[in-house]
């Protein structure tokens, strides 16, 4: 069965400003949706209002019926945020204890790991660190994940291994992806989006990022 | 089993400010065996004061650990009233420990 996550009616002001007005963003499981713009477009703020965490004139809906707290429903929706949010003395361990995920296939899948859960999740490089918590957000049961930035910090193999990683994943959830490393997101976006002047913009093929002023191909 | 998993991540949550609460715990207790009932109303406001301190510095400082929760399920207000609770029922506990203990 095919679940839907719907986003519009949308509007957000900061100061008078209106940062988002025109939105209309669906994701469908089995399917990565990329989301792009440029720095300050209100990328991270339409995932946090998706996610309830920032408050906003919205209609958020799962298989239409309307969600406004989805943050209280980890069943449906899960949010990797742009920071690190794992607290740092939290052994590897544990986390994936807590998500309820195995550790060994994880450090199959990455073997710089294997010697690694009982590291505290704080003593791990940047890369380290930021692979462990999109692994964990994406791995998890849920009917949709929003990732914000996951490439960030990632060498270029990681970077390799995320972009199989989320190809596989999307099999058993719909991904909503936003990074400022567009190519790659274009490379497994199944539909994209662009964010511009407040408005979200379906592209109908590559060129349109450009026509929408977001990057020069 | 879920039940057991929120408490866990709850208790994990109360670890980051435990010692300092203790600490505040601590002095009150000492200040009631040395100064009797008659303390006991700064005490409790004072206690009260420093929990407020305690979650204005967490959600300063600490507030990126909240997506932590909520991707499993336990929310800021469900963290918050289970510790600040616990905290001061513990606190209202050890009082009336030391008034029967003197």
């Amino acid at each position: 069965m095919i679940h839907t996550l719907e986003a519009d009616s949308i509007r957000l002001e900061f100061d008078g400003r209106i940062i988002l007005s025109d939105i209309y963003i669906t994701c469908e499981t089995g399917k990565i949706t990329g989301l792009l713009g440029r720095n300050g477009q209100g990328k991270s703020c339409l995932m946090k209002i998706i996610y309830g965490d920032l408050p906003s004139e919205k209609s958020v809906r799962f298989d239409n019926v309307a969600q406004y707290e989805a943050f209280k429903r980890p069943d449906l929706l899960l949010y990797l945020p742009q920071f690190n949010f794992i607290p740092a003395r939290l052994s590897l361990e544990r986390i994936f204890k807590d998500f309820e995920l195995d550790y060994l296939l994880f450090a199959k899948n990455f073997p710089e790991f294997e010697s690694r859960s009982r590291s505290p999740i704080g003593n791990l490089s940047g890369g380290q660190r930021r692979l462990v918590e999109l692994y964990v957000i994406v791995k998890s049961k849920s009917q949709f994940a929003m990732l914000d930035e996951p490439f960030t910090h990632l060498n270029p193999i990681q970077v390799q291994q995320v972009r199989e990683l989320l190809l596989e994943e999307k099999n058993n959830k719909g991904l909503l992806i936003t990074d400022h490393m567009f190519r790659h997101v274009t490379g497994i976006s199944d539909s994209l989006y662009v964010l511009a002047n407040g408005k979200t913009h379906l592209t109908k093929n590559i060129g349109d990022i450009e026509n929408v002023g977001y990057a020069r191909l | 089993m879920r039940v057991l998993k929120t408490i866990k991540l709850i208790w994990t949550f109360y670890l980051g400010f435990l010692l300092y609460s203790m600490l505040v715990t601590g002095c009150c207790l000492f200040f009631f065996y040395r100064y009797g009932l008659g303390v006991f109303t700064v005490l409790f406001w004072f206690k009260i004061i420093t929990l407020g301190i305690s979650y204005h510095f967490v959600n300063e400082y600490k507030q990126r650990e909240y997506y932590y929760y909520r991707n499993l399920g336990v929310s800021k207000f469900l963290l918050w009233s289970v510790t600040l609770s616990f905290d001061f029922v513990l606190f209202i506990f050890l009082i009336i420990q030391a008034y029967q203990f003197k």
